[in-house]
């Protein structure tokens, strides 16, 4: 879909009409606490072998990952900063190259239909460059952009996300990551 | 009053003895003591004589060259929903009841002016109540609605809902006549956990948040169109999907406990996609480089999702069909940084030019050359691309994964050991999809169907 008109961009911006959601974005999702994790595997290892013993690994641990990105050398993740030091004892066990970040957050851009609209990343990245934000990761769906960026970044980060969709601040909801962790999983 | 609203597609009226089924659906209902509300939609499918697709085509061959306008596509789309309505209602008629037919407007279904893909903004159910009221059975033209009819703009013009607006219609009139339930009847007896055509074995699910159908729905399954599922769950209003063609008691869709155990629903499939990869290069422009491929695809307007990036490289995903589109664009494309002069060798900037791998880079084998010249006062740098045709998405639709461990593990391990790529992931809080290729859905949709359902009691 071609980009909106401004007269189409009043009706895609801005919160729910009465009936439908609106087009376009209407909220905002925040997690914080939130760690991302750099696994580079060594040179002249097979990469999927390797990428499914530590996946398998992490799963026996119980420590639950998102934001799951495969690389030519490695993979990237996203988990709960509770269970990061879980996650790097787990992943000692490998011969591999780990890099961690705590204290992240991912600000999640809420939207009907996000891939019948273009222009939501530039949109999303210059907003989040403009608030001084990194982007360690981003995950999309149909009906979200999300971003993991430094957790002490997040306040001007939505405000400038607020400003860039005209979204009143009810639009942020807080989504904590484990409201349903049980301990016996798996 | 307890109404109900029951929604026929396609298939379900396009014969006499379909329609018949479908009555039945409705005479049944009414003996129950519901008010029945009943919304279609047009006749058939792509090739039938009142399809929607069929009445398009009749308009666009009045002149091949010269395009309808939106609002005249609109009011030939919506003549598909009059007549099959104005049919079904004289259906019912001739079986002894007592009912009329109704255009989206005439059932008080308000839009915005958006032709082809309006949204309601209002509906004024006091007509349709005084209809209950005096023993009809309102038979309401699904996908349609009008523009405001007070205002100057495109007063009262008719207006279609976009795909699977007749959902959308049935939902919205659910909530406004405060139904008791909407059921959405079809040619499947419900919600399934994978494609049946691919998947003999998949099952039937008895129940489904509204969270999880708007998702399957979204990843490519065709029971429900997403917006009809997140109306029903913003206005709490039960859904059901149902076969018009038996008894089976169907899918309820429903809210579920916040608090209930992760769960997996189902396995889709969806899209045509291409996989493009950037080697950036390790440089600080790195960020600047992204923002530039994001601005340019934009103002073209391709979508980009699957978005990837490491410390070297930018990978996403665009539909087959804009693919020519965006390889044009990145072909031989020039991202220009300026530098202080001082601070850089005496270069006054670095030029990062796209290109595409050979065959492919006509714009770049002529636009490297131009900048020879300049070389001693810039740096050129080339950004090699890679695409893989030929893609798509599969998802398993897993609600509340974020908290369960190993779900990723399970399914990556899988697809592995069969030997199928995985090009990348994505994943949000209701479900993880795989970009792969085409030639492998099949059987990957068949082994993880296995893997995750046959061996689990799914409900």
């Amino acid at each position: 879909m071609n980009r909106l008109s401004t007269s189409q961009q009043q009706l895609t911006r801005g919160p729910r009409v009465s009936f439908e959601r609106a087009r376009g974005i209407y909220a905002l999702h925040v997690t914080r606490d939130v760690a991302h994790a750099k696994v580079q595997l060594k040179e002249g290892d097979e990469r999927i072998g390797a990428t499914t013993r530590i996946l398998n690994a992490l799963a026996k641990a119980n420590i639950a990952i998102f934001l799951i990105k495969l690389h030519k050398s490695g993979l990237t993740f996203a988990l709960a900063g509770s269970n990061l030091s879980r996650a790097e004892a787990t992943l000692s066990h490998f011969d591999v190259a780990v890099t961690t970040r705590r204290d992240l957050a991912v600000v999640a851009i809420i939207a009907g239909s996000m891939r019948e609209v273009s222009g939501i990343m530039t949109d999303i990245s210059d907003a989040l460059l403009t608030a001084g934000a990194t982007i360690y990761e981003t995950g999309d769906s149909h009906d979200s952009v999300q971003c993991l960026i430094e957790e002490d970044r997040l306040n001007d980060s939505i405000s400038r996300l607020l400003d860039t969709f005209e979204l009143p601040e009810s639009a942020v909801e807080e989504h904590p990551l484990y409201a349903n962790t049980r301990d016996d999983q798996p | 009053m307890k109404i109900l609203v029951q929604k026929f597609g396609g298939t379900s009226v396009d014969r006499p003895e379909h329609r018949a089924l479908a009555a039945r659906k409705v005479i049944q209902a009414r003996d129950a003591g519901y008010s029945p509300v009943v919304v279609v939609s047009a006749i058939g499918r792509a090739g039938a004589p009142y399809a929607t697709d069929t009445l398009i085509k009749f308009l666009k061959d009045v002149d091949p060259q010269t395009s309808p306008s939106e609002r005249e596509l609109d009011m030939m789309m919506a003549c598909g929903e009059i007549i099959s309505t104005a049919v079904f209602a004289q259906t019912l008629t001739a079986k002894g009841c007592k009912a009329i037919a109704l255009s989206g407007g005439q059932a008080g279904i308000i839009t915005d002016p958006k032709f082809g893909d309006a949204r309601i903004s209002e509906i004024r159910p006091q007509y349709i109540l005084r209809l209950l009221e005096q023993g009809y059975i309102p038979v309401v033209c699904g996908f349609q609605g009008i523009t405001e009819p007070a205002v100057d703009y495109e007063h009262g013009a008719i207006t279609t809902l976009g795909r699977g607006g007749s959902d959308t219609t049935a939902a919205a009139l659910g909530v406004a006549l405060h139904a008791h339930a909407v059921e959405i009847f079809t040619d499947v007896d419900g919600i399934k956990t994978a494609d049946p055509d691919l998947v003999p074995a998949a099952l039937t699910l008895v129940s489904c948040s509204y969270e999880e159908v708007a998702e399957i729905a979204h990843q490519g399954a065709k029971v429900v169109h997403p917006r009809a599922a997140e109306l029903a769950m913003d206005h709490d209003i039960p859904l059901w999907v149902k076969s018009t063609f038996s008894d089976a008691p169907g899918t309820c869709i429903a809210v579920r406990d916040s608090k209930a155990s992760p769960r997996l629903t189902g396995i889709t499939h969806t899209g045509r996609a291409v996989f493009i990869r950037l080697e950036i290069g390790d440089t600080v422009h790195k960020q600047q480089i992204e923002r530039e491929v994001y601005r340019m695809m934009a103002r073209a307007g391709v979508s980009i999702y699957f978005v990837t990036f490491s410390a070297r490289t930018l990978s996403f995903v665009v539909d087959r069909k804009v693919y020519p589109i965006a390889r044009d664009l990145l072909d031989g494309m020039v991202v220009p940084i300026p530098h202080d002069p001082a601070e850089c060798g005496g270069k006054v900037g670095t030029f990062y030019i796209f290109k595409y791998s050979d065959g492919q880079d006509l714009a770049y084998s002529v636009q490297r050359p131009l900048l020879e010249p300049m070389e001693g006062s810039i740096t050129v740098r080339d950004v090699p691309a890679t695409a893989v045709e030929n893609c798509t998405v599969i998802s398993v639709i897993a609600s509340g994964h974020r908290a369960q461990a190993g779900v990723m593990a399970k399914i990556f391990e899988c697809l592995s050991c069969a030997g199928v790529p995985i090009y990348q992931t994505a994943d949000t809080e209701m479900s993880i999809s795989f970009l792969i290729s085409e030639t492998d859905v099949d059987r990957s949709v068949t082994l993880l169907h296995g893997l995750l359902f046959e061996n689990n009691a799914v409900s």
